[in-house]
């Protein structure tokens, strides 16, 4: 088992039920194949950075899962198959402290010094 | 540009005072300084701090950055760049 986390960009005017189904396709997908969605996560409509199919806007949404690597192979090829999907990206999550968060803690007392991670 | 104005400061001929730059303190790499500082490739507010204007990889000479951690920084910018989080350029459009 591996964890994974796989981002995806919906068209934005695919209607909320379009939209929808691209998740639930997705999740459905990772049941089927007898994995374990740790959350999922939905930024809703974000400006793209530069226009994908002549789109400036995209549906955003974050899967976290935990699953054998042929499930996250099906997952990346159901929204493949999507013509709402406009990107898709999955990778192998490594757990490790954001800057937001790193930066959350700093303000507070640090709890102990974690074993060090081998710098340099 | 920044880079031009501190090329002009340099002496006559660098390396004439052992190699060391006048004004220059030694950067210290922020990733090593704080062992569990990560760069999410999904926080576009982080990841501005390693991005210029235009769009590009701040180069390790400016952002001071070790070796190690700019390629986690260079993959994470790129990893946003694909999902559209984080521009290839500016002036693409």
């Amino acid at each position: 088992m591996r964890k994974y986390e796989t981002v995806c960009i919906v068209k934005p005017d695919a209607g909320e039920e379009t939209i929808k189904s691209v998740i639930q396709k997705a999740t459905g997908a990772l049941e089927a194949g007898g994995g374990r969605l740790e959350k999922l996560d939905e930024w809703g409509r974000r400006r793209l950075a530069y226009t994908i199919q002549k789109k400036s806007e995209g549906y955003y949404f974050v899967l976290y899962y935990e699953t054998e690597p042929h499930v996250s192979k099906e997952i990346e090829r159901v929204l493949k198959l999507n013509e709402n999907v406009l990107r898709y990206q999955t990778i192998v999550r490594i757990e490790r402290k954001t800057v937001a968060e790193s930066a959350k803690a700093l303000a507070q007392p640090a709890p102990a010094e974690g074993g060090a991670h081998g710098n340099g | 540009m920044a880079m031009d104005s501190r090329r002009e400061r340099r002496p006559e001929r660098p390396g004439a005072d052992g190699g060391k730059r006048p004004y220059q303190k030694k950067k210290v790499c922020r990733f090593c300084k704080n062992a569990d500082l990560f760069l999410d490739y999904k926080d576009a507010r982080a990841l501005r701090a390693y991005i210029t204007e235009r769009g590009r990889i701040v180069p390790r000479r400016i952002s001071g950055t070790c070796a190690k951690h700019q390629r986690v920084v260079a993959e994470a910018i790129k990893r946003a760049r694909h999902l559209a989080i984080v521009p290839f350029t500016t002036i693409s459009m």
